[in-house]
């Protein structure tokens, strides 16, 4: 078609119009689903990582000032636990979060990865090692503070993968840190 | 020109990886694994036939001038409506590939078929044209995320063929991407261009 | 086509030396390094060595009659040279599948994809380590000490220092500078005595094999970084591969700048980058990488770099 002022701002109106039109009504079929999804995800990691509960974490979140946040568990009315978002700038590849369950005497109940981007088949492997049943390197059942061996402490570093490890410690220690924190205040 | 003959060239005659050398963004940064290189591949291939289909429909009431505006637009949208309907009903697909969806607009396969094809063909043509390309497309990324994940950690689909202990880790990584891309069009040279 | 008109890629020499001869004198200037290894690591080293050389030769001879269908270059030495280097930049208690596999890397991908000898961007042997080093990044940094007795396959393994430095475990003015010049350290087969090194390096120097620019170059741009970060310099220079790549890697013919100015360039740079990755990189060693991205930069250096062959006034005249 010929390009006039005309007929050049018409279609990109219409296009804009209709094409605005198409995504508003995907968005309204979709927003409850995804909220929906997003909710569910972190019901189900907070779940993984601590013991029993029948309370809705996600409601009751507290966000500390350093940027964490604490998700206390209760089941019938009484404290089980607290799972805290927790996070370290200083992994091989920068920021990773991850989501560590705590017991009522700050006990790691269990943990789980976020998000990452460190290497591959190195510092990636942290989900499996610091949580690897009956060794050295398990943290569960651990309590502050969390050190590892070459610092004098009793948690073996993931093999070639040291720095990953100790911003690993780095972030546990964090988020322990604002669990005690959390339970000294009323 | 027959639809068989316009899919077959798009999935060998101008397969968009290892011929036409489009769209390198996605293919080195997805292929990790042959999972995410096929998801990726998928979704790349459901917007390309839709706004293939969408810019030939419209190619006559399109002014000139403004054309690439619109085909854009039209790919901005498909594109945001697939993050939308990914994210509510598969989030777990969408947590690996989230990053990877909008960058599906500015992926240069989609502006270089509605320009070079869909704008000059039929509906129908342009929609076996999307689907030819999206599909070699897709081929080639499964097949460089196997190569990769196979000699990188030694499994391919989840499926373990040796100790992961063998694996070069440096094809997992961003250099493995360049390197293996690099063997496989000099294999498909070697084989379709024999002359 | 005439059989007497010869094409090959640049640098152009007019001389007597042939391309075997470079290399057959490089080898013998490695020679006391490679003594050092064999008696300091024993067994494990000559294995690492024999397969790293029988690798590259073998992949340069399969690649050149199968793949190129080209005449068979492995006369010129130039693979046996890259396996030697190749062997003295790895631990030597690595194992010897791994070996063939960098050996793969490095003269199939980095040497003969890019059509062989002087056509290669980047030094094919550290191409090789940095494959490995990436890829097996536990069996590459666990290094065995240096154990005297011949034979002991099974010696006790640690970081070097550089890395023990790194992770804060270390003093560096704790390490007598004695067992760094002989060799007395953890570290890759080739890397551990700066005496060895010394030594081939004046051979080159005085057989006129190399320049000295480039290696002067390199550890003044790593003294440079060390004295403004505040560092003690000489522990840096005679640590890690430091020497092994300023004297032997980094002057690699076909990767390195063709004139004076720019080996300096070259140099400098090297030891800026390597002396960075050090301090502040995530890696304790940065040698490596540090040589391959001034390999990147050679055609650029070339370019701008060029030697000058007549005054500006004759050029203009030359061009008019």
């Amino acid at each position: 078609m010929k390009s006039t002022l005309l007929t050049m701002t018409a279609s990109l109106c219409g296009l804009a119009l209709l094409v605005g039109a198409a995504l508003a009504g995907v968005n309204i079929l979709t927003e409850k689903p995804i909220a929906e999804a997003q909710a569910e995800a972190r019901r189900q990691a907070i779940a993984a990582v601590l013991p029993e509960f029948d309370n809705n974490p996600s409601e009751e979140a507290i966000v500390t000032p350093d940027g964490l946040t604490l998700f206390p568990a209760t089941k019938n009315g009484e404290e089980v636990g607290t799972a805290v978002e927790t996070y370290s700038d200083n992994g091989f590849s920068g920021r990773f979060t991850i989501l560590a369950g705590f017991d009522r005497d700050g006990r790691v109940t269990g943990f789980r990865v976020l998000s990452h981007s460190e290497t591959p088949g190195l510092g990636a492997k942290m989900g499996e090692w610091f949580s690897a049943e009956g060794t050295s390197h398990d943290v569960t059942g651990h309590t502050q503070p969390f050190t590892l061996k070459n610092h004098g402490g009793d948690i073996d570093a993931i093999t070639g993968a040291t720095i990953t490890s100790q911003a690993f410690m780095e972030a546990l220690n964090r988020a322990a840190e604002a669990c005690a924190n959390k339970n000294s205040e009323p | 020109m027959n639809a068989l003959r316009i899919i077959f060239d798009g999935i060998v005659k101008k397969n968009p990886t290892f011929v036409l050398i489009l769209g390198m963004c996605p293919t080195l940064g997805t292929t990790s694994s042959a999972i995410t290189g096929m998801s990726m591949g998928l979704a790349t291939l459901f917007v390309l036939m839709c706004s293939n289909m969408a810019v030939s429909a419209i190619k006559s009431i399109v002014p000139d001038k403004v054309r690439i505006p619109v085909y854009i637009v039209v790919i901005a949208s498909f594109v945001t409506i697939l993050q939308m309907v990914m994210q509510a009903y598969l989030p777990s697909l969408y947590a690996t590939l989230g990053i990877f969806i909008p960058l599906i607009v500015v992926n240069c396969i989609l502006l270089g078929r509605a320009e070079a094809f869909a704008s000059k063909n039929g509906v129908f043509a342009s929609l076996c044209d999307g689907l030819g390309v999206g599909v070699g497309f897709t081929l080639a990324l499964t097949l460089l995320g196997s190569v990769r994940e196979i000699l990188g950690t030694g499994a391919v689909f989840g499926c373990q063929l040796y100790s992961a202990d063998y694996g070069a880790l440096l094809f997992v990584l961003a250099p493995g991407a360049f390197i293996v891309l690099g063997l496989l069009i000099a294999l498909f040279n070697r084989l379709y261009n024999n002359e | 086509m005439n059989e007497k008109l010869i094409f090959s890629t640049t640098p152009h020499m007019h001389t007597a030396r042939t391309v075997r001869g470079s290399m057959l004198h490089v080898l013998l200037a490695l020679l006391p390094a490679v003594f050092c290894s064999l008696y300091f690591f024993g067994v494990p080293a000559l294995m690492v060595l024999c397969v790293s050389v029988a690798s590259c030769v073998a992949v340069e001879w399969f690649v050149t009659k199968y793949m190129l269908r080209r005449q068979a270059t492995i006369g010129d030495c130039s693979a046996v040279l890259t396996g030697v280097l190749l062997a003295l930049n790895l631990p030597s208690n690595l194992p010897l599948w791994m070996v063939a596999a960098g050996a793969i890397m490095a003269i199939g991908i980095a040497k003969m994809a890019f059509g062989g000898l002087g056509c290669n961007i980047f030094n094919p042997a550290l191409v090789g380590r940095v494959f490995l080093l990436i890829s097996f990044p536990v069996a590459m940094t666990s290094w065995p000490l240096p154990d005297a007795a011949f034979g002991s396959a099974d010696g006790m393994t640690g970081a070097t220092i550089l890395s023990m430095v790194k992770l804060g475990n270390m003093e560096p003015a704790s390490i007598p500078s004695s067992d760094m010049i002989w060799g007395s350290m953890g570290g890759s087969m080739g890397e551990v005595s700066a005496a060895a090194l010394l030594l081939g390096f004046v051979y080159l120097l005085v057989v006129r094999i190399i320049k000295w620019h480039i290696p002067v170059a390199i550890v003044a741009g790593l003294a440079l970084v060390d004295i403004l970060a505040g560092y003690p310099v000489v522990f840096d220079i005679f640590s890690g591969g430091l020497l092994l790549g300023a004297i032997f890697m980094a002057t690699d013919y076909a990767t390195s700048p063709m004139t004076g100015r720019g080996m300096l360039l070259y140099g400098l740079f090297i030891g800026i980058i390597t002396a960075s990755i050090r301090r502040w990189g995530a890696y304790p060693e940065g040698m490596s990488f540090a040589i391959l991205i001034m390999n990147g930069f050679t055609p650029l250096i070339n370019r701008y770099m060029h030697p000058r062959r007549f005054s500006p006034k004759q050029r203009k005249e030359v061009m008019a």
